[in-house]
């Protein structure tokens, strides 16, 4: 039986060049989904499920430091997760994440 | 010591100068024919007077084409931006089919708007966030939520979001509220030959700023119009660039030209023979070496330029560049759509500026600069930021054009970038001079022969 990796661990789940740039994909890990958006070399990770209504953030617009919620428009603070106004006002979960050897390595937290 | 003043030739206005000495006939750079509007006055009113930008509102704005945005910032399907007009607002989005269609930003349910942001992308329908109506990408009803709870005459004049006419040029995004407009091949006149060279369908957006202006959106256009001001509001630029040699064309449709060459020492310097500072930085930023041009005059520094900016084009693959002559590639080939726009066409870049009007305040509009920059296969490549011209601003290294960069929404004139900020500066205040009892009217130069032209052109619409 695999090892069960730890909350704060970090596990590769996707290749950094294969995520494109300035769409937000979303990617099963630990029994939860995340959402990944990649500005650049740097990729930010969150919990995929928009504070607003809780839907899916996948095919959001990542643009500016900002990610869209593609349902009904919320913005988040890339950086932290903060909601960035109406409909939004609770932040998303943000994980800890990097890029190490070209794979995305996120810590769930769960 | 004062600086030596240059003894001009008399101007003959129906002449007027040239920037190029040597054009062959059938040449886009060939001199448009003199329009003569006179050397009346401009009434100040225009600039100043609520009742006139209530006219043009109900005139100008809501009967003509406006540029609304870039085909390059929605390429998949669902991808739309927002577009704010005076009192209006549009969402332009791309469809299931690949078509961009244009709405007003407005539910019909209880008139909130649908997006408010400036992009984003909706995975298969927009939802309104007041209460969750659904609507296609084009524009059809979806779904009203509840809908038992509607009355059935309630739900049978409930309507799909209102459409405006939208068209794309070259990869720019226009829309129009006229039921019944021109089509827009015809609107942009001479453009769609002017511009085809330049492949502006292939450039990405690299800086995209919006700033509020205190001054009208007509005092703010105008000082784009002309480069008689070159000399004491931009010095920095006069350095490498001509300020009395350059070309004003006339097109019909209200559209304009201004040509301002530059890679050059003006013969306004005070030694014109010397390779100045700003020379040699305008020749490193596009990647040539000073070192490698010895005894090359001043006056005659664009040869370096021009060969700095060839193999540079090589390096990116820019390869319509070969069906571009020298001018084109190194001068700023500069054109005014009518009403509002503006763009500096410099080769491999064009800085697009728009000037609307403020909703409510006629003294108050909103400028908004996008620079565009063709993409480049060379990872060491690092694109001009023309915003700070001359400046050595640069993008990011390895620019591709694949990430677009949000709108900055600027506090401060510094914020526009280096030369912007000059125009910044200047022109709230001579919206006040305009406003003052002492003013007359702008008494134009010939150089300022765009203003009456793009000036003429509004009259048609206003006096329709």
């Amino acid at each position: 039986m695999p090892e069960s990796p730890g909350p704060d661990e970090y596990r590769a789940i996707a290749k950094a060049d294969e995520l494109p740039a300035g769409r937000c994909v979303a990617i099963g890990q630990d029994g939860i989904e995340v959402a990944l958006c990649r500005v650049a070399k740097h990729v930010h990770a969150f919990e995929n499920r928009c504070s607003h209504m809780g839907l899916s953030l996948a095919g959001g617009r990542v643009m500016g430091g900002k990610l869209f919620c593609p349902h009904h428009g919320a913005a988040f603070d890339l950086a932290d997760g903060r909601a960035l106004g109406f409909p939004a006002s609770q932040p998303i979960r943000i994980m800890a994440s990097r890029v190490q050897d070209g794979f995305v390595e996120v810590a769930t937290g769960r | 010591m004062n600086k030596p003043v240059i003894i001009r030739p008399p101007v003959d206005y129906k002449v007027g100068v040239r920037s190029y000495t040597d054009v062959p006939p059938g040449s886009l750079a060939e001199k448009m024919p003199y329009i003569d509007y006179g050397t009346g006055l401009v009434d100040p009113k225009r600039y100043i007077d609520p009742a006139e930008a209530v006219r043009e509102w109900d005139k100008l704005w809501t009967r003509c084409w406006t540029l609304a945005g870039f085909a390059c910032d929605i390429p998949h399907a669902g991808d739309w931006f927002k577009y704010d007009l005076g009192r209006e607002s549009f969402v332009i989005v791309r469809g299931r089919d690949g078509e961009i269609r244009a709405f007003y930003n407005v539910c019909p349910h209880r008139g909130n708007q649908i997006v408010r942001t400036d992009f984003g992308t909706v995975e298969d329908c927009f939802r309104c966030a007041f209460h969750g109506w659904e609507f296609g990408t084009d524009g059809s009803l979806a779904a009203i939520k509840e809908p038992e709870t509607f009355r059935a005459e309630a739900r049978a004049q409930a309507t799909g979001l209102t459409p405006v006419h939208c068209s794309v040029w070259s990869g720019f995004v226009f829309v129009n509220m006229d039921p019944d407009p021109e089509p827009l091949e015809q609107f942009l006149g001479v453009l769609p030959q002017h511009l085809e060279g330049f492949h502006l369908e292939r450039m990405r957006v690299l800086e995209d700023i919006v700033y509020p202006y205190a001054a009208n959106w007509k005092t703010l256009q105008d000082a784009f119009l002309e480069f008689y001001h070159g000399d004491t509001v931009h010095p920095e630029l006069a350095a490498t660039m001509e300020t009395y040699f350059c070309q004003y064309d006339l097109y019909s449709k209200g559209i304009s030209r201004m040509i301002l060459p530059y890679g050059y020492a003006p013969d306004k310097l005070d030694d014109p023979d010397q390779v100045n500072d700003m020379l040699q930085m305008a020749l490193k930023q596009y990647g040539g070496d000073p070192d490698a041009w010895p005894g090359l005059s001043g006056r005659n520094y664009k040869r370096a330029i021009v060969d700095a900016k060839r193999k540079l084009s090589g390096r990116a693959g820019w390869e319509h560049f070969d069906d571009l002559s020298d001018d084109q590639i190194v001068d700023d080939w500069n054109y005014a759509i009518f009403p509002n726009v503006t763009l500096n066409i410099m080769g491999e870049s064009c800085l697009v500026q728009t000037f609307r009007p403020d909703p409510d305040d006629p003294q108050k509009s909103i400028w908004r600069s996008v620079m565009l920059n063709l993409p480049s296969k060379d990872p060491d490549f690092h694109p001009i930021v023309l915003s700070s011209m001359g400046q050595n601003v640069f993008g990011p290294e390895g620019w591709d054009g694949s990430e677009r960069p949000a709108i900055l929404y600027a506090q401060t004139p510094a914020e526009t970038g280096f030369i912007l900020a000059q125009d910044c500066e200047l022109i709230p205040p001579v919206q006040r001079g305009i406003n003052s009892r002492a003013f007359k009217g702008y008494n134009l130069g010939e150089q300022e022969i765009r203003i009456r032209h793009f000036l003429a052109e509004l009259d048609t619409y206003l006096d329709a």
